[in-house]
């Protein structure tokens, strides 16, 4: 092993990537599009619904049809329109009939059935039928459903001679406040406790996703890159001055270069936001030389696989066959990220941190969650990861030396295994 | 370029052999490449060659014999002073000349004032001064092969070796690349140089090996495999017709060539040197050496195993 060389490949590669154009764009276009998203979403979600939407109801109890026009002209904020279906014919399946029709030509949004008797409390039950083309917008039924129950129960008490005040009284809500037991501070009972934040979840998920947006930054460049040597013819000229390992490794330290400056770049306008936002105490320093430690070896072990199917395909398209099954296993914390912050110390995030490809980015979000996981467990998942990424280093580094100077139809995954072992 | 005479062999193969899957690529091959002077690789595509080369360059590796290059058995140990320029190279498209030539110096181990200095006499001596700062993706396909060219000898290498250097090269830049490699010839520079342009085989090189089916068909200089392949053939201009010559004894076959005639003999053309004087008046006599071109052919063309040394 030569490291005058490795340097010579680090640097060289490092300020090539670094200039490529898809690299700049990604690092400019992938934060200002979370950020647009975010505002989006952010500004989507407080802005009211303005559309207004009309609800044919066909009241046959005769009472409860007042309470729904009341309560949508006081607190819909006039959202949903109230309209009595009239009477078609002579049985209420024509009227139903006739008022679905109207919702099939857009005349109505839906129509609510409210059957004779909605205050029966013994046998199965009444209850409501709602119809509507668009069964995905739940805000209405739910709204129903609320609307409705309210004025059903407020009339059972009534029927059991109990005020309204009494009722309002009766059923005044009593939250429950959620605090995380954390390590003591002091003597004060409240230094044992913090209050959980609705934001608890914000580092840890944007730790993960930032060390993911590392290597899939320049993991897949690089890839690229051996491609282009390869199609370029100029593999054989480089490996007749460097071995395959050499340079592969020169590749890996000019990737792990790129990703730890542009994670620092990341992380130092993540860091300003947190302050500024009033979160920078979820952020330890530990935490964040941690997440360079996993940025390192997520950037090797996934750099290293990305390289080899680089060097094992002679063309762009041979490598998304082979990539397929590296971006899925890659991707899978994010698919599993709702079980993860349910339990960050569960049965699946504990699986997950032993596996290597995984292990980098489930790490950094249970360091960051709580509870995080033991030194012990830190420790052992840092050694399994880091015995895996020299293994595969080393396997890469064996197909990367066929694969450069091999031409034609990409191996298969028995091939594959053969380059490794072969001589 | 830094020249170490030695009567040692710059190259020595061994009874190399290569398979790739169930076909034999180089079977049992020995060379011994002697420094200083050029070393002509030849032989037909498929012969063997690349694999050859590329074993040299420990970029693959022999399933039996050895391979010994300046005089160290593993050439990985050798690799910084060797240069490979292969059949098939490219450079970097984005990067400029100076940038592409300074990388591929540095990669082989060479300290970055030499590279410098010798990026620029190169550069200076191929005509390409102007263009050191323009991107690769800017040049002609011939600035862009003799950039190429120039990549190989930036580190000033003792061993150059090259795979058809002269494919793809128009007359113009190919005759500035011989007259480099008789530079460096002349400076007692060692260089295998692997070729199917014959005649500037014939010119360059000192000895010439040729490969055939992966095994070694010819080995020497160019007049010892000329004196080994000569087809006993002579060319004479006397005051005789082509009829009468074709009459004399030990003339196979006779055909007029220009003002010449030449003749096929099957006896010693001393001998029959003597017996045209005593009938003739003999103004020329020239025993005619093959070219190598017409060896080459002889050699590859079907039927292919009657060529073969057993």
């Amino acid at each position: 092993m030569s490291l005058r060389k490795i340097r010579v490949v680090a640097a060289t590669e490092f300020f090539h990537l670094l200039k490529t154009k898809v690299f700049l764009l990604s690092l400019i276009l992938v934060p200002s599009l979370s950020l647009s998203l975010g505002y989006a979403w952010n500004y989507l979600e407080k802005r009211p619904d303005q559309a207004q939407r009309r609800v044919g109801v066909l009241d046959r109890s005769g009472v409860l049809l007042e309470a729904l026009k009341t309560e949508s002209l006081q607190k819909s904020g006039a959202r949903y329109e109230i309209l009595t279906v009239p009477g078609v014919g002579q049985s209420p399946a024509q009227t139903r009939a006739a008022a679905l029709d109207r919702v099939r030509r857009g005349d109505l949004f839906a129509v609510l059935e409210i059957p004779p008797h909605p205050f029966a409390t013994r046998g199965d039950g009444a209850s409501f039928a709602y119809y509507s083309a668009t069964p995905s917008y739940g805000d209405l039924p739910a709204w129903l459903s609320e609307v409705l129950n309210n004025e059903i129960r407020m009339r059972r008490y009534r029927s059991l001679g109990l005020s309204d005040s009494a009722v309002r009284a009766t059923e005044k809500h009593v939250p429950v406040e959620e605090y995380r037991v954390v390590q003591r501070a002091g003597a004060s009972p409240d230094d044992q406790v913090a209050a959980v934040e609705p934001s608890e979840f914000l580092v840890p998920v944007g730790s993960m996703l930032l060390l993911f947006l590392m290597v899939m930054l320049t993991a897949p460049q690089m890839m690229s890159s051996v491609i282009e040597e390869k199609m370029s013819r100029i593999s054989e000229v480089l490996l007749a001055s460097v071995t395959p390992f050499d340079l592969m490794v020169g590749k890996l330290a000019a990737c792990c270069g790129a990703s730890t400056v542009v994670g620092a770049l990341y992380l130092a306008i993540g860091l300003a936001l947190a302050k500024h936002l009033g979160y920078s105490a979820m952020i330890s320093v530990e935490n964040v030389l941690y997440f360079f430690v996993f940025l390192l070896l997520a950037v090797f072990l996934h750099g290293s696989l990305y390289m080899a199917v680089g060097a094992a395909c002679s063309q762009p398209k041979d490598a998304q066959g082979m990539l397929a099954p590296l971006v899925l296993v890659t991707a899978a914390p994010m698919v599993a990220l709702n079980a993860l912050m349910q339990d960050p110390s569960g049965a699946l995030a504990t699986g997950l941190s032993f596996f290597p490809l995984s292990a980098p980015f489930v790490l950094c979000f249970r360091l960051n969650s709580h509870p995080g996981p033991s030194l012990g467990e830190t420790a052992l998942s840092i050694a399994v990861t880091l015995a895996a990424t020299l293994a595969c280093v080393w396997a890469a580094s064996r197909i990367f030396r066929i694969g450069l100077l091999s031409q034609g139809k990409a191996p298969g995954p028995l091939q594959l295994f053969r380059w490794v072992f072969s001589d | 370029m830094i020249f170490e005479h030695s009567k040692t062999h710059a190259v020595r193969v061994d009874a190399v052999t290569k398979k790739f899957g169930g076909h034999c690529a180089v079977d049992g091959l020995s060379l011994a490449v002697p420094r200083g002077g050029v070393y002509g690789f030849i032989g037909p595509n498929g012969s063997g060659k690349t694999t050859t080369l590329r074993m040299i360059m420990n970029l693959i590796f022999p399933d039996t014999g050895t391979i010994e290059v300046l005089g160290r058995r593993s050439s990985s140990a050798a690799r910084d002073r060797v240069s490979y320029l292969p059949e098939e190279r490219g450079l970097y498209k984005k990067m400029t000349v100076r940038g592409v030539l300074r990388y591929y110096g540095l990669l082989k181990g060479a300290d970055p004032a030499t590279v410098e200095a010798s990026l620029s006499k190169w550069l200076e001596r191929l005509d390409l001064g102007a263009w050191a700062g323009k991107k690769v993706e800017e040049l002609s396909k011939g600035m862009a092969q003799k950039v190429q060219f120039i990549s190989a000898l930036v580190s000033e290498p003792e061993l150059l070796i090259l795979d058809e250097p002269f494919s793809g090269l128009d007359p113009v830049n190919a005759h500035e690349m011989k007259k480099v490699l008789g530079e460096i010839k002349a400076a007692g520079g060692t260089v295998i140089l692997s070729t199917h342009d014959m005649a500037a085989a014939e010119i360059l090189c000192d000895r010439i090996g040729m490969i055939f089916h992966g095994r070694k068909v010819l080995d020497g200089t160019l007049a010892e495999i000329q004196a080994q392949y000569t087809d006993d053939a002579v060319s004479v201009r006397t005051d005789k017709s082509l009829g009468f010559l074709g009459g004399l004894a030990g003339v196979v076959s006779a055909e007029a060539l220009g003002g010449d005639q030449v003749l096929r003999l099957n006896e010693d053309p001393q001998k029959f040197l003597k017996l045209l004087a005593a009938s003739a008046e003999v103004r020329h006599f020239e025993i005619l050496k093959p070219s190598l071109n017409a060896i080459f052919l002889k050699l590859a063309l079907p039927p292919r195993e009657s060529h073969v040394p057993a």
